[in-house]
This record gives structure tokens, C-alpha cells and sequence, in this order.
């Protein structure tokens, strides 16, 4: 699932441990989330879109079922 | 973050109480068996000291832990970290398939050398996947 965390926290000049902080999670899970390595569980996701003021569906893009 | 610190409490009086009953089964028995290879003297003694120094480092980590604010708070979010909890679940599974595969294979090997070693690993591998099986039918029914 693609996201766009890094381009809104960049677009309003948030550095990965505020936006950690903010989200009340540790640092790497900001940058695996950032590389597409982690998908991120609905509280998560939630309190992200919540934090950069979107819905849930534009911050992340889900591109169908993986692993099949 | 107070369910945190209560959480951080009950471990450790749950150290606590692993070293107060670690150390009184370990010097009764000691006491009471006296009849004890000395190999295996050495081993039990090892094991004792070695549950007595992790409980001691546990303790010490949570005492500062539960007097410093910042750290606890950094410990807190550590902990309940979604990706490191996935991780732990990941490591967990994984290692628990190759430890099966692996006593599984050591049952059939060590069967050809001796009977007492395959049995015992044939019934340490047997309990562990029964367990497996009690737990997730436990967490079937509660999820």
C-alpha cells in the first residue's frame, strides 16, 4: 500500500520525530512507513490523517489485495 | 501511560517474587538433597544465579524507569510501538515453526543413537505443539 506521509510531512515541515511523536510511535516505524516497507493498522492510520488533517483514503492508496 | 506504569510495577514485584521463590526452592533443595552430581550441582547452581542476575537487571531497569518521566515515556512508546509489537509477533511465529522443524528432525536423528534423548525431545516437542494449540484455541475464542 503506497502512502503519502512523506510528501505531507514535508509539505508542512515536519521532521520524522515530531511526526513520531505525534503519533506516539518510535522513529523507524515513521521511516518504514515512509518506504512502503510497513502498512500501517487503522488506529495508525487513523490518527495520521487525523494529524495531517485528510481522510484516511488520501493519505494512503490501496492498490488491491497484496501477497496473492 | 498510568496503566503503564502499574503494568511496569506488577513486573517488577513479579521479579521479585521469581527471585524470593527461585531462591528458596534453589537452597531448600539444597539443603534437603544433599546426594547431587557434581556436574549437575554446577549447572543448577549456574542456572540460579543466572535467573537471579536477569531478575536483579529487570528490577533495577524498571525502578528507573518508573522515577524518570522522560524515560518512561520513551520506553512507553517503545513498547507499545505497533511495528515492534508486529515484529515480536513475526519473531515469534517463526521461531516457534523452526524450533518444532528442527526438535523434529532431532527426534528422528537422535533416535538412531539413543532412545533416551529421542524420547525426551519427541515429548518436548509433543508439549510444545499442544500448547501452540491450546493458545490459539485461547485466543480464538477471544478474539
Amino acid at each position: 500500500m503506497k502512502n503519502k506521509i512523506q510528501e505531507l510531512r514535508k509539505a508542512r515541515k515536519v521532521t520524522q520525530q515530531e511526526l513520531a511523536d505525534a503519533l506516539s510511535v518510535t522513529r523507524q516505524t515513521i521511516i518504514s512507513l515512509e518506504n512502503g516497507k510497513y502498512n500501517a493498522s487503522l488506529t495508525l492510520a487513523h490518527k495520521a490523517a487525523q494529524f495531517f488533517g485528510v481522510t484516511i483514503e488520501e493519505l494512503f492508496i490501496f492498490e488491491g489485495e497484496e501477497n496473492l | 501511560m498510568e496503566n503503564f506504569k502499574k503494568k511496569l510495577q506488577r513486573r517488577f514485584y513479579l521479579c521479585l517474587m521469581l527471585c524470593c521463590s527461585g531462591s528458596a526452592v534453589y537452597w531448600g533443595l539444597s539443603y534437603l538433597i544433599k546426594d547431587v552430581p557434581d556436574f549437575s550441582r554446577g549447572m543448577i547452581a549456574g542456572v540460579y544465579f543466572g535467573i537471579i542476575v536477569v531478575a536483579a537487571f529487570l528490577m533495577i531497569k524498571y525502578l528507573i524507569l518508573l522515577r524518570n518521566e522522560d524515560k518512561l515515556k520513551a520506553e512507553y512508546i517503545k513498547t507499545t510501538d505497533e511495528r515492534n509489537i508486529e515484529i515480536s509477533k513475526a519473531t515469534m511465529r517463526t521461531s516457534s515453526v523452526i524450533s518444532l522443524v528442527a526438535t523434529g528432525l532431532a527426534v528422528l536423528i537422535t533416535g538412531f543413537f539413543s532412545k533416551t534423548v529421542s524420547i525426551t525431545l519427541f515429548i518436548d516437542m509433543t508439549a510444545g505443539a499442544l500448547i501452540t494449540v491450546l493458545v490459539n484455541l485461547y485466543y480464538n475464542k477471544k478474539m
